[in-house]
């Protein structure tokens, strides 16, 4: 037993390293906005589903379209708020992000780049779910055992 | 293989989701204190499996350990899926937080369908690995392909399944490794 469970917890740290999600990195250069859309910033979502939708619209889209092979996609907000951009590559990984634009960008005096997965790094994510699988397995385990404790007494 | 939110149709997924709640209760019920400390290492190790990617046909997908969980959990394989997805969705956005149950139903059904595979008697151990592996990840495949096109995707959908023949021949092997490694050192945890 003891074997087994240090081989699942040998699984289950050594690809510590890798990282499966959608992110969106935003490249802001006035007048135009690109996108950048990729499996864990490491493969492009190529030829995927986007969609733009300008602030304060929720049904219909601004602009339409597809990533091209390295995952880019352009458009060119027309007016300052929160605009939303949803990339999805019909196969079930999507992901949907606000960018928002300022007058300033507009009239082309701000540049800067965006990205969603710098909030907290992805090893500090596996170590709080980690964290939060074993605390809960031990939480368990400590009311059976004191279920035990009883039922034996 | 995880699914986000507002992909499947809203019918869909509370229908998926009202199913996998009461497998949760039923696969979950009268939890062993012995199995415990195995489930909560299985659901760790399935918790960072998913994270472990590869392009497959312009697509990405990866590994699911769903056939080895079957095999080491039996039923209570469900729970520890369910657990597993619903960490990975809250802390990676990794699949939808609505749609967990239904994510749950589909890797979940992987899991049960290895455990199932597993107990059939009178084939050689290391086929019945191999092919609970592999299970393990075209029964959820197939259950993801047939919500989509419930969700009006159409059948083109269906190509979905071609690229996880080869994700599920990877993980049969993988499984069939893992299953030897504990039958070599003589763990009591393989059934």
């Amino acid at each position: 037993m003891k074997k087994t469970l240090f081989c699942l917890s040998i699984m289950a740290f050594t690809v510590l390293a890798f990282a499966h999600g959608v992110g969106i990195k935003v490249v802001e250069q006035s007048p135009f906005i690109k996108t950048e859309s990729s499996y864990s910033g490491e493969e492009p979502i190529a030829h995927a589903r986007a969609l733009v939708f300008a602030p304060d619209e929720k049904e219909t889209e601004f602009q339409r379209g597809r990533t091209d092979a390295y995952g880019f996609f352009v458009f060119i907000p027309d007016r300052a708020g929160d605009w939303r951009f949803e990339v999805d590559d019909e196969m079930g990984h999507r992901k949907e992000i606000v960018i928002p634009v300022t007058e300033e960008f507009l009239k082309g005096d701000a540049f800067g780049d965006q990205e969603d997965e710098t909030e907290v790094p992805t090893y500090i994510k596996i170590i709080l779910g980690l964290s939060l699988i074993i605390g809960i397995t031990g939480i368990f385990y400590g009311i059976k055992a004191k279920r035990m404790l009883k039922s034996k007494k | 293989m995880h699914i986000a939110d507002g992909i499947i149709s809203t019918e869909v997924v509370l229908a998926a989701d009202v199913i996998s709640i009461g497998a949760l209760y039923a696969f979950g019920k009268k939890t062993d204190a012995d199995d415990i400390p195995k489930m909560g290492m299985m659901a760790a190790a399935l918790f960072v499996a998913s994270l472990i990617h590869f392009p497959v046909a312009g697509t990405s997908v990866h590994l699911g350990l769903f056939g080895l969980a079957g095999i080491l959990l039996g039923l209570r394989s469900f729970p520890v899926v369910f657990v597993a997805l619903l960490f990975q969705s809250l802390i990676f956005q990794h699949g939808g937080i609505l749609s967990t149950g239904l994510n749950a139903l589909n890797m979940g059904a992987g899991a049960i369908a290895a455990y199932l595979l597993w107990r059939v008697s009178g084939i050689p151990e290391y086929v019945r690995a191999f092919t609970a592996g592999f299970f393990g990840i075209m029964v959820p495949a197939l259950f993801m392909a047939v919500e989509f096109n419930m969700s009006g995707y159409g059948r083109g959908i269906f190509y979905l399944l071609y690229v996880y023949v080869i994700v599920a021949a990877i993980e049969g092997l993988l499984t069939l490794t893992i299953v030897k490694f504990f039958r070599r050192v003589e763990s009591p945890i393989l059934p």
